[in-house]
């Protein structure tokens, strides 16, 4: 008949615990490494996305934005187009003046 | 004249004023002898603007479509542009620039053009939104009608064809003036080959060689107002600048100020940390997009304009101001 050590028992269990923390931190780092993986190739900030959605509809999405000077990706239904060239300080009078318009139109 | 010419100051530069939609309409030429031609061509586009795309014209394809309870209707090309320009403006903007925004403006009292209200942006603190002369047009609501979103609104630009959804009521107002500032540009420079500079009422395309200092253009809250007015004087020899502001066609609704730039989401006037919003884009459509998408998102406008790269100035409420990309450094004077 075995005798039961009570200091064995305690001893095993110390390591069966040691071992399940080992497990568990093992656990949570990879979550971790696989939840930046994860942020890094899908998460985008909302005020970033500016592709387009599908439209769902039949609208067309490449007319409409006229041609006048803008830089390669000019009428892209992709993307709002950047000026192929950013405006520069000035003085002197201006020729017109960019505001808000006191008209609603058209 | 030479686009390298240093003579071609402001002196040699052909201007036109006159009044459309409402607003005043500049037209800068960099020949003289394009002038009266470059009108016309101007006229043209404008008119047929005007009467696809107007609110305010019972008979305009516009206002037809809108009573037409989904009915489809075939299109002119303009109308379809025109539509395909607001549509590719929300898609861009996901949705912050909506053309469902109708029925918001009409249930805010916009039902008629801003030019036949007199000392428009003015009205008592009533608590309720009334027009300039003192007629009262119904409580405004500080949550706004709904709008239905862009994607209730269909094109089959190929066949001309459009149908509205959900009861959506379509305003083509965000995008229709930049957009026609855009094509008076871009024909006027193909057939007379010479430099112009297009506003309409502050929305300024430019297109063809430009005078060799660039075109001035003055930045501010108002396009009406003068030189003096605090701003920011920049010039851009290609492309377009828009400015969406929350400072002009306003008034008390209680104890807050009203304005005209809806929030899709809510139906309402937006409310933002800035007043005023240049940008510079490829286009006058894509500027006045980007500005007054930029109006609607607040706090998150620098950083999305920065991303995208466009050159930005923005002015906080209390007049301080924050510059994106590329815009040049501002005047030691206050926005």
């Amino acid at each position: 008949m075995l005798q039961h050590d009570p200091r064995a028992a305690a001893g095993e269990r110390d390591v069966g615990l040691r071992k399940i923390s080992r497990l568990t931190w093992r656990a949570g780092l990879a979550g971790a490494v696989c939840s930046v993986g994860l942020a890094l190739a899908f998460g985008h900030h909302p005020a970033e996305a500016t592709t387009p959605p599908s439209t769902g509809t039949s609208s067309s999405t490449s007319a409409g934005s006229g041609t006048s000077g803008g830089s390669t990706t000019q009428n892209n239904g992709g993307s709002i187009s950047v000026p192929s060239q950013p405006p520069q300080p000035a003085s002197g009078p201006s020729h017109v003046t960019s505001g808000g318009t006191s008209a609603h139109v058209p | 004249m030479s686009r390298d010419d240093p003579r071609m100051s402001t002196e040699t530069i052909a201007s036109d004023t006159f009044e459309v939609f409402g607003t005043t309409a500049v037209l800068l030429l960099t020949s003289h002898d394009a002038a009266r031609r470059a009108r016309a061509i101007a006229n043209e586009v404008l008119a047929k603007v005007d009467a696809a795309g107007s609110r305010f014209r019972p008979d305009s394809e516009l206002s037809r479509l809108n009573a037409a309870g989904g009915a489809r209707a075939v299109v002119s090309e303009t109308f379809a542009d025109l539509l395909a320009a607001a549509l590719r403006a929300a898609q861009l903007t996901s949705g912050d620039v909506d053309p469902t925004c109708g029925a918001a403006l009409l249930a805010l009292g916009y039902d008629r053009d801003f030019a036949d209200l007199p000392a428009a942006g003015l009205a008592g603190n009533t608590g309720t939104a009334s027009r300039a002369d003192g007629s009262l047009t119904g409580p405004a609501p500080h949550r706004g009608a709904i709008v239905p979103g862009w994607r209730c609104v269909h094109l089959d630009h190929r066949a001309r064809q459009v149908w509205l959804t959900h009861g959506a009521q379509l305003d083509l107002g965000a995008t229709a003036k930049a957009w026609a500032a855009d094509r008076c540009a871009e024909q006027i420079a193909a057939s007379l080959g010479c430099g112009v500079l297009v506003s309409l009422g502050g929305d300024v395309a430019v297109a063809g060689p430009p005078p060799p200092e660039g075109w001035r253009i003055r930045v501010t809250d108002d396009s009406a107002a003068p030189d003096s007015a605090p701003g920011q004087t920049v010039t851009i020899t290609c492309g377009g600048l828009a400015t969406s502001s929350t400072t002009v066609r306003t008034w008390e609704q209680g104890d807050r100020r009203v304005h005209h730039i809806i929030d899709p989401a809510t139906g309402a006037p937006a409310t933002s940390c800035w007043r005023t919003v240049s940008v510079a884009a490829g286009t006058c459509t894509d500027a006045n997009t980007a500005s007054t998408a930029a109006i609607i998102r607040g706090g998150a406008a620098p950083g999305w304009l920065h991303d995208l790269g466009l050159p930005a100035r923005l002015v906080r409420n209390d007049g301080t101001t924050v510059t994106t990309a590329d815009w040049p450094d501002g005047d030691p004077e206050a926005a």
